[in-house]
């Protein structure tokens, strides 16, 4: 039998920053994000993110929705694309305070519109965690967006000094969730990431700092895990 | 030993002092102290009721349940446990029996029954093999060839699932269309450039390009719907390829485990086939074992084998025990409600209590939630499982007073099982869905005992009772009085006295203890069997010697707790003595009147118990021979005293009325009598009475008189004559003892005598007097001094003697009738006739 975990230490983080909108499995999103907020002690933020695309598309006139369950078809229509998205938003913040409730963790939420990474990268603020997961494909019952944390904790060690903080974070998120740690120089190719098998990414923000959003979306179906980006 | 400790004759005339009171010499009882003696080999005087429980106990043929019937006190329930604990001891310990979950119908848990001690051996087997389960399926679930395994069902049916979506993607690369995600689905939007086209652009484009997209997005459209039907299947065969897996890895981690539970109760084919039961319903339900997302999915399909659905599908009762089972292991549990493995034979259980629910047993519940739960785990064993195998006591009148208690207990004999049932079943109050624990074969000799009035009511009324206790055992109430039984009673006491604690006796608390024991039975031939007031007896002659700190109770501690009791209890007797002795209540014990006399009765309230002498007077006129029950006239006479009444007249008719009509009318009444009064023992003195008013001749009041008559004018036996005599006694004594006050019984209750000492020292030292008679005559010429005179050979009496005075003045009543009535002769009754 393992020892039981020490209890979570205070990291000096403000805020863990978790993003979702209507394609994602917001759901189990949310419950990783608690459970690594009451990890490093901070407050939860939830952003939603009402996709700006999908609500100008709709205004197209012979746009239709294959619907995912009874796989009928219908007219998209812009008020009820409009009202769908806040009626997830409700539920997605219900579920927040639920499990900030539970975790004893601080919470707020906010709905915006745009892109899901820009927004979410726009509503960062100094000391913020930010947790990032890997793009679902649209199809139905294909590739699944691994939201468990199902391996090692491995930390992209940065280049740079001052990376100190953040391996005391990795660490104490290893020890909490009681997962090995591991560490991963940043210059490490996408592959070879990949066959390390991590069950959480923790990267230094500078890490994706000249990247644009295609290159961070890479990044996360490469490790095929949660991602989750810590200022030095 | 005196000459009192001969077999009575029958002794008529004055009674000498040695013959009002039998004495044990303690000379005659060969111990220091009862501590020499031991227990009784067995209840002396019970050899009948012993030989029949013995009977009722060995005989195992249906409805051969046994009763016991006698006294309270007399010993039953000690005399029958000590008979069956014997018998029982020989026998083989019954079977064990536990009750375990019912997996095709969960709210009907099964019974299985188990060599006696190997119950507990698999209770605890199976607790074992639960700890072991749940170790051993969570970490084959763990596995990394699980894992593998699993990752390949998923990988083969996303490949499967992913080249169709690719096929999509790439077709609709090709016409420049890109899919995108809605909330309740997915939609196909026109692109150029990997980016979206505005409405606005898209607006821009010309005509047979828009229709163009259109037209492309539609045909995608369908084959996107078309792919889409077709993932059910694909859904489904990877569960069922899950599922299977899941049963290989569960079945290879419960074999093992329960093959060890098999091998260990072979000989048990009930076991086994629990087992195996259980290991399917295991396999089934493995995600019990597992907490994992994965398992649950699994368990969450359609067929997937929800907890509580078992190898044969879901019964009843099956979400309702799911509901129940809030450890969700407790399934796999056994429930031991009989466990034998202590007993070294056949069980002898008394249920103290025998409610319904002590009987058969009881399922209880929990409230949870404001709802009343229950589940095979909480189910009680009652009398009859515990006794199964054995014998059950029972007292009958707590049996009979419980509600639906004799019904149960009846229905189980008929039916040969017990089965659980509540009250509010038997009522059909209830209409829930609760357990019926499947019955266990009942195997049990039941033993009720109570009083014979309990046996002989249900005897008459319960047409079942006679078929369900063909044996019956009756209990004697006394024993003759022999030397034999002096020693049997010597040693009974000394077990007593070890059973309680109590200080032995010395040959003089002995003796004095057999001769109180006489006096319990009223009878100076016999000895009460009532252990129960012996015991009594024995603690409160004990009290009193560890007062006086003495190593030994004598017959001073004997019959200082005698008195003692007496005068704790006493108040009303001493109140009744004072209302005579302040002339309240008129008693003459001194002087002569005519039509007056002092009868005796009895008072029995509570464990109190006195004679009270009642004066008895006697009114005469000439009327239709009719003697008057002034008692039966008011009702306060009961149907015995009437009969005394009736039966004197026809004394009067058989003596005085062959040669002319009586023509008579007497009545006759207890006076200052203010309650209910039966009993023919007052029928002499009121024949006294009357013969006194009749014949114009007094009575002497320092007598008070007890008896029966007879129409032949015998004087006959009645009860209480002990404490008629003392009550008598006690007044005479209060007023001073002048020597010629005395009581006149029947020659028959002699042999009852057992006097308290104060009365037989009067009577030795001629201060009073205790006649026997036989006869009205004989009483007649003790009460009045005169001859009472037989009929001669004239027809006649002798002159002066007490029958020729009241035939004289009956004669003289039948004449003056005749005038009355106009010289006709006949009684009332002709008269009615004519």
């Amino acid at each position: 039998m393992s020892n039981p975990p020490d209890p979570p230490q205070k990291s000096g983080y403000r805020r863990l920053l978790v993003g979702f909108n209507h394609q994602i499995e917001s759901r189990t999103a949310l419950d990783l994000a608690a459970k690594l907020a009451e990890a490093v002690q901070t407050e939860l933020a939830g952003v939603f993110v009402m996709d700006q695309d999908l609500l100008d598309m709709a205004r197209l006139p012979f746009t239709t929705e294959i619907l995912r369950a009874s796989r009928q078809t219908r007219n998209l229509d812009p008020a009820a694309i409009e009202l769908e998205l806040r009626a997830t938003a409700e539920l997605m913040q219900r579920r927040l305070r639920q499990l900030a409730l539970r975790a004893h963790r601080q919470c707020s939420f906010r709905t915006v519109h745009g892109h899901l990474l820009r927004a979410l990268m726009a509503q960062a603020e100094a000391g913020d965690l930010i947790l990032l997961r890997q793009t679902d494909l649209p199809w139905p019952g294909g590739r699944q967006t691994v939201l468990a944390i199902d391996g090692p904790v491995m930390l992209m060690t940065p280049a740079a000094a001052g990376g100190d903080g953040l391996e005391n974070l990795a660490r104490q998120i290893a020890q909490v969730l009681q997962k090995t740690f591991i560490a991963a120089p940043m210059d490490t190719p996408l592959a070879k990431l990949s066959e390390l098998r991590p069950g959480l990414v923790i990267a230094p923000a500078d890490m994706f700092e000249s990247s644009d959003d295609k290159a961070v979306e890479r990044f996360t179906d490469a490790v095929r895990c949660p991602v989750l980006i810590a200022p030095v | 030993m005196t000459d009192r400790n001969v077999k009575h004759v029958k002794r008529v005339g004055a009674l000498r002092a040695e013959e009002l009171r039998r004495h044990c010499e303690a000379g005659c009882l060969s111990f220091a102290s009862t501590a020499e003696l031991a227990d009784p080999e067995h209840a002396w005087g019970q050899e009948r009721a012993i030989n029949a429980i013995e009977f009722g106990a060995d005989i195992s043929r249906e409805g051969y349940n046994l009763f016991v019937f006698g006294a309270p006190g007399a010993g039953k329930r000690n005399l029958v446990r000590q008979i069956l604990e014997r018998r029982a001891a020989k026998l083989p310990p019954p079977s064990d029996w536990i009750y375990v979950y019912n997996f095709a119908e969960p709210h009907k848990p099964n019974a299985i029954a188990l060599p006696a001690g190997e119950g507990v051996r698999f209770h605890n087997a199976q607790m074992h093999m639960l700890e072991e389960l749940r170790t051993a399926i969570p970490a084959i679930f763990e596995s990394e060839e699980y894992r593998v395994r699993r990752h390949a069902i998923d990988e083969k049916v996303r490949e499967s699932q992913e080249s169709a979506f690719a096929v999509l993607d790439r077709r609709a690369a090709e016409k420049s269309i890109r899919v995108v995600r809605t909330p309740a689905g997915i939609t196909l939007l026109p692109a150029r450039g990997g980016e979206l086209i505005k409405p606005e652009a898209f607006q821009a484009l010309p005509e047979n390009e828009r229709q163009q997209i259109e037209s492309d997005i539609q045909e995608l459209q369908k084959e996107i719907v078309q792919t889409f039907e077709s993932m059910p299947r694909v859904e489904k065969e990877r569960r069922q390829a899950l599922r299977e897996l899941n049963r290989e890895f569960a079945n290879f981690a419960v074999r093992e485990i329960i093959d060890e539970a098999r091998a260990a109760f072979d000989g048990i084919p009930e076991v086994r086939e629990y087992l195996d039961l259980m290991q399917a319903d295991i396999i089934n339900n493995v995600q019990i074992f597992t907490q994992s997302h994965e398992m649950q999915e699994a368990s969450e399909l359609p067929g997937g084998g929800q907890a509580g659905t078992g190898a044969g599908g879901a019964g009843p009762g099956d979400g309702l025990a799911q509901a129940l089972l809030g450890n969700p292991f407790q399934r796999y549990e056994t429930n031991l409600i009989v466990d034998n493995s202590g007993l070294q034979g056949a069980p002898v259980y008394y249920e103290a209590k025998p409610t319904v629910q002590q009987l058969v047993g009881r399922v209880e519940h929990i409230a949870q939630m404001g709802a009343l739960l229950t589940n095979f785990m909480l189910i009680k064993a009652g009398a009859l499982h515990q006794a199964n195998g054995g014998y059950l006591l029972i007292d009958a009148r707590a049996l009979l007073s419980q509600p639906f208690a004799w019904d149960t207990l009846k229905r189980a004999l008929w039916g040969r099982e017990v089965r659980i049932e509540s009250p509010a079943d038997l009522l059909s109050m209830v209409s829930t869905i609760s357990l019926e624990a499947e019955p266990i074969p009942l195997r049990t000799k039941v033993v009720l005992f109570g009083e014979a009035i309990i046996y002989y009511l249900l005897s008459a009324h319960d047409p079942e009772f006679q078929n369900l206790f063909k044996a019956v055992a009756e209990m004697e109430d006394v024993v003759d009085w022999t030397p034999e039984s002096e020693a049997a009673f010597s040693r009974q006491f000394a077990a007593i006295c070890r059973a309680l604690g109590l200080r032995h006796l010395d040959p003089t608390g002995a003796g004095r203890m057999i001769e109180q024991v006489a006096r319990l039975a009223g009878d100076a031939e016999k000895l009460s069997l009532h252990n129960g007031k012996i015991s009594d007896l024995l603690r409160e002659a004990d009290y009193w010697a560890g007062k006086d700190g003495a190593d030994l109770i004598s017959a001073g501690h004997v019959q200082q707790a005698v008195n003692l009791r007496e005068e704790r209890i006493g108040r009303l007797r001493d109140r009744s003595l004072e209302a005579i002795t302040r002339d309240i209540v008129l008693i003459e014990t001194d002087g002569a009147h005519i039509g007056q006399i002092n009868g005796l009765s009895v008072l029995s309230i509570g464990e109190l118990t006195f004679g009270r002498p009642s004066r008895i007077s006697a009114r005469i006129g000439i009327g239709a021979g009719r003697v008057l029950d002034i008692e039966r006239e008011v009702e306060l006479g009961g149907p015995l005293h009437s009969k005394g009444v009736l039966i004197l007249s026809g004394f009067l008719r058989e003596r005085f009325g062959t040669e002319h009509p009586l023509a008579l009318t007497a009545s006759l009444v207890f006076e200052q009598s203010y309650g209910g009064i039966d009993g023919d023992s007052a029928s002499s003195a009121e024949l006294y009475c009357l013969l006194s008013a009749i014949a114009k001749i007094p009575i002497n009041q320092s007598f008070a008189v007890t008896g029966s008559v007879n129409q032949h004018g015998e004087v006959q036996a009645i009860g209480g004559v002990n404490e008629k005599i003392e009550g008598f006694f006690d007044v005479c004594a209060k007023r001073g003892l002048t020597g010629r006050q005395g009581v006149l019984i029947p020659s028959a209750n002699v042999k009852h005598l057992m006097l308290r000492a104060d009365v037989v020292t009067a009577v030795y030292e001629g201060r009073f007097h205790i006649h026997a008679v036989d006869t009205i005559d004989r009483g007649i010429e003790i009460l009045t001094g005169l001859p009472a005179g037989e009929r001669q050979a004239d027809g006649k009496f002798p002159e002066g003697s007490v029958n020729a005075r009241v035939e004289a003045r009956l004669r003289a009543f039948a004449e003056a009738r005749k005038q009355a009535d106009g010289g006709q002769s006949g009684n009332g009754e002709s008269r009615a006739r004519l």
